[in-house]
This record gives structure tokens, sequence and C-alpha cells, in this order.
């Protein structure tokens, strides 16, 4: 039932993309390691680079691992920028890790003028269970009374209230696209954004992953966006970095047939600097 | 074999000290197989770097001094009676040449200069109704001076636009002046031909086939469109300047030994690519403003992909 009214109203929102300046995108929690019960404080920052009203292409982070217990949001626009702030207090469901993330932005790359899908970081957040006589939250209790069919209808709430957030606050733009969309310039934390674009790449060699970690490179040697290659490896003395600046350029230029050797190329230069 | 383009380019520095701009440019706009245009005082080796390039690549090479008496037949040919064999024979001009040195272009009044950039244009003159292709490569490489204003004829935007590249030629650093000093007083530089002319068209299809990705083009058109709405401009540049930056990028991956373009091209050959192809307003004269600083900004401006 909760499948068709997604579903339905998915379907009605067609909306068509913005062309975004997506400076950054991230996730953070005030903990990551929390006992079972008990909260934390989840936060999606986006910050585009124009004066918006509201930001509906924000879709928030998968949460069914989590219940959701409050959220708040703040949108602060200044002349040229908008910054947007969510916080969600949440509590894991299970003990063990969960992953948060990543949250989407799609719109319009306002460079190559394709529609794109931004993506932040994910956080991991391990659950602890909760010591004996500990004052315990929602799940905790129903543990203890070892209601587990009641967990379930609890994880059902979590999913509802989840899906009725997001339709509340979020469209999501048509879901045919989705496949089309590659991250161009993600906004994940430098260190991890590097050796997760290593991996991507080895997974799919393409010309759009190699965009991508080029973006990530950029990013993590404090590039401009006005910066060209010879200007971001003049950033460094380091011969490693500068030659994971040249195997990133020729990854994202390279004529049609070479892109895949070019990105498993610059997966090599970057699992070198990752190290 | 295939010589290399860095090969002449080295070859050029034997000759030519410093001047990193303007033998590249003269490369750059020999592999784009498009036309030059140096500007810059007397005595900096505009033509000195000319007849280098030329000698280089083994061409046919024609110098031709414009002069305010230069008539269009004394570059493109004309008709001429012949009494022994009593009819009319066509003499080809100093045009029909690989690589031709249009010395002091703006001395030349406008039929004559409209003549030659036709034939720059069309790779072909029509002399007395009979059409003529021109040798291929075919560069002009024309100079002009800018200090001297008396008795010239300046090039309007429109005939400016048919120039690939104008390049800039700036006086020597004090080394380099005690290198020119030095290199030529002694025993001058005798150069050789390192390449040919199949090796300048082998280039040119190279370039030809660069890579260039949509983002690369929207990039060069991006800056382009910048010149038509920046405030100290009062004519922007055509399409044909977005046609010649790419050809220009692809040159330049091409003299850097790469098959595809990147921003770093794009951006590089902006400035030769566009300082011709735009008018500044007059108030860049008024408040004693730098075009070409002003030009690179603009350039910078602009967000490469």
């Amino acid at each position: 039932m909760l499948a068709l009214v997604l579903a339905a109203c998915l379907g009605a929102r067609g909306d068509a993309y913005r062309v975004l300046h997506v400076r950054a995108l991230t996730i953070s929690v005030d903990r990551t390691h929390v006992p079972l019960g008990q909260a934390l404080h989840l936060t999606v920052r986006a910050v585009v680079g124009e004066r918006v009203q509201a930001l509906p292409e924000l879709i928030l982070p998968d949460l069914t691992a989590f219940q959701v217990l409050a959220d708040s949001e703040r949108l602060d626009r200044q002349a040229d920028a908008t910054t947007y702030v969510a916080v969600l207090t949440i509590t894991p469901n299970l003990p063990g890790p969960a992953v948060i993330g990543p949250a989407y932005i799609d719109a319009i790359d306002p460079r190559s003028r394709q529609p794109l899908r931004y993506r932040s970081n994910t956080v991991t957040v391990v659950a602890l269970a909760a010591a004996p006589g500990e004052a315990g939250g929602i799940l905790t209790r129903l543990k203890a009374l070892a209601l587990g069919g009641l967990a379930l209808v609890g994880l059902a709430t979590a999913a509802l209230a989840l899906g009725a957030l997001a339709l509340a606050r979020r469209r999501r733009p048509a879901a045919a696209a989705d496949h089309a969309l590659e991250p161009f310039a993600p906004a994940l934390p430098p260190g991890e954004a590097l050796a997760a674009w290593v991996a991507r790449l080895r997974h799919a060699p393409s010309r759009a992953n190699a965009v991508g970690a080029r973006a990530a490179l950029w990013e993590r040697l404090g590039a401009g966006e006005r910066e060209t290659a010879e200007d971001v490896a003049a950033r460094t003395s380091d011969a490693r970095w500068r030659r994971a600046v040249a195997a990133a350029e020729r990854a994202a230029f390279v004529e049609p047939g070479g892109e895949a050797a070019s990105a498993l190329h610059l997966a090599d230069a970057l699992e070198v600097v990752c190290r | 074999m295939n010589v290399e383009p860095l090969v002449v380019r080295s070859e050029l520095a034997k000759a030519i000290v410093g001047q990193d701009e303007m033998v590249d440019g003269l490369l750059l706009a020999l592999i784009a197989g498009g036309h030059a245009l140096l500007e810059g005082t007397p005595g900096l080796a505009k033509t000195l770097a000319c007849t280098s390039l030329a000698c280089l690549i083994g061409g046919a090479f024609r110098r031709v001094q414009f002069t305010p008496d230069l008539l269009p037949s004394d570059v493109v040919g004309t008709r001429i009676y012949d009494q022994r064999a009593g009819e009319f024979r066509v003499e080809l001009g100093p045009a029909f040449a690989n690589l031709l040195l249009a010395d002091e272009i703006n001395r030349a009044p406008a039929k004559v200069q409209s003549a030659l950039l036709e034939a720059m244009q069309e790779r072909q003159v029509t002399i007395a109704g009979e059409t003529h292709a021109l040798p291929a490569p075919f560069v002009v490489l024309a100079t002009q001076n800018p200090l001297d204003g008396e008795g010239t004829y300046p090039l309007p935007v429109a005939q400016l636009d048919r120039f690939l590249v104008k390049i800039r030629v700036a006086p020597p650093t004090r080394e380099q002046e005690l290198e020119i000093v030095a290199r030529y007083g002694d025993h001058p530089p005798t150069l050789s031909a390192a390449a040919a002319l199949d090796d300048v068209r082998a280039w040119q299809e190279r370039a030809r086939a660069v890579h260039v990705e949509p983002p690369l083009r929207a990039y060069a058109v991006d800056l382009v469109r910048a010149t038509r709405s920046h405030p100290l401009i009062e004519a922007g540049a055509s399409p044909r300047a977005s046609l010649a930056l790419v050809a220009l990028a692809r040159a330049r991956s091409v003299l850097q030994g790469r098959s595809f373009a990147t921003p770093d091209d794009v951006r590089a050959v902006a400035p030769a690519a566009l300082r011709h192809r735009v008018a500044w307003s007059y108030r860049v004269a008024a408040e004693e403003r730098d075009p070409e600083r002003e030009l690179r900004e603009l350039v910078a401006a602009v967000s490469p992909p």
C-alpha cells in the first residue's frame, strides 16, 4: 500500500531539473557510537551557488535503519548562495553498524548542461547494546519486552515516517533519468572521497566516474572552480599528486575508446596518493 | 619518417631567443592551417621567425613588403602579354607559396589587403576569370607595427577575423638581449630543414582528428560569448572565434603530443584567438586600461569544465 502511494506521488512529480552550482553536500553525525535506544543528531548540509527559495532537489539519506524522532531545517540565503541545513534526531533500530547516506541532489550541471546526481558522503553509526540498568529508548524497551513483532511494527512506522517526511518536503525528479546521472562534483570529505572514487573507478572505469574523481581530486587540492589542470598541478610540488592530476585530465577528456584504460590508470594514480 | 612539431620548435629556438609566445603561435597557426598576424615594434625578430620557420619546414617561402603603392596583382598575380608567343599568359604572384610573409600589412591600401584576405579565406585566387588553387599548406604570416599611425591603413575587425591568431611580440628581457647579442655577434646560427611539407600535412591531419569533449566545446563557446557581454567591449567576437578556439586547442594538443584536447589548451590559446576579434570601448583608452590585461581577466573569469 505504502509502495503504491509512493509510486503515485513520485509519478505525479515530473518536475524539470534546475541548473544548480552544488558547492557542498555533506552529512555528519554528532556521535558515531551510540547505545541502542539513545538518540543522535544527523546533520545534512547543502550549499548551492544560487539564491533559491527552497531546495526541493535535495533527497535525504535512507534512514530505514533508524527511527526519526524529530527534525528541523534551516535555509540561509546569501546574495549569491544558499545554505540548507537539516538536523534530524534519530535513534538506531538494531544493534550493530549502520550506514547512513548518501544524500542526493539532482540538478543540471552548469558546466556540461547535463542532468547530474550529486552525492554526499556516507557515515557509519554503530549502535551499542544498552548496558544493564541504563535508561533505554523506545527500541531498548521493546527489546526488553522481547516483542520482536512490535519491533517490526516500529520499523514499518519509521519507514512510513520517512516516506511522509520525504514526500512532504522533497520532490524527487523523474526516476527514469537516474541511471544517466553521475556525480560531477561530489562534496565528500577529501580523504574519504578519493578512496571512494578509486573503488568506483575500479568497479566501473567510465568517463563519468573519471570526471567525478577529477572533481574530488580538484577539491582535495583546494582548487577553485575556475582553475584548470595546470593551476591545480601548480598547487603541489609532490610528483605523485601531479601525476594524479595529469591522469585525471586524461581520463576526463581522452578520446572514445580510451576511457576505460585511462580511468584505471587514474585509479592507480589516486591509490598512490591515498596511501 | 614522421617528424614531431616539437622538433621544429626546438630548432626554431636556435634562431629565436625567447619569444615563446611567438614561436608557439606560429607553430599553432601552421598546425591548425590558419593564418597569423604578428604585432610588434621593428627589430623583434618577427621576420626572422617567419623565414626560419619556412626554412625548417622546407616549403616555398615568399615575402611581400606591403607599401602604399602596392597593387592587388602584385600579390596574387596578373595576366601579361607575351610578345614572343603573341598571347596572354598568367603570371602567378607571390601568394603562391606555402608560407607568405606579408610584411607591414597595414601599410598597403584596403584594396590590396582585401585581395590577400580573400586568398587567405578561399585558398584560391582568380586572375582574369581563371581560378587558381593555392598550394597546401598555405599560411600567411602578416606583420604590423603598432606604433606607426601615419601612412597606414589599419585592418578593420571584420578582416582581422580572418587571422586565426594575433601574436603580440614583446621586447626581450635583458638576459635574452644579451643572448641575442652573443649569438648573432659571433656565429649567427644556420638552419636547415628539420621537417618536410608532408610532415606539416600530417600534423594538420592529426589536429583535425584530435578529440574535443562536448564540455570543452561549450567552454570555448562560453569564452567567446563572454566577449559579447563584457562592459568594456563594444563588439564581441564572432562564432568564427569559437571555431578558431577549438582549432587552436586541437593544434596545441598535437604540439604537446596528445590526441585529445583539454581545458588548458583552450585557455592557453584564448588570448591569441580573441585579442584581434574584439573591439574595445573608448572607455578602455579613456581610463588608461590595458586591453591585454582585461582580456586575460575575461578569460580567467570563465569557469573551465
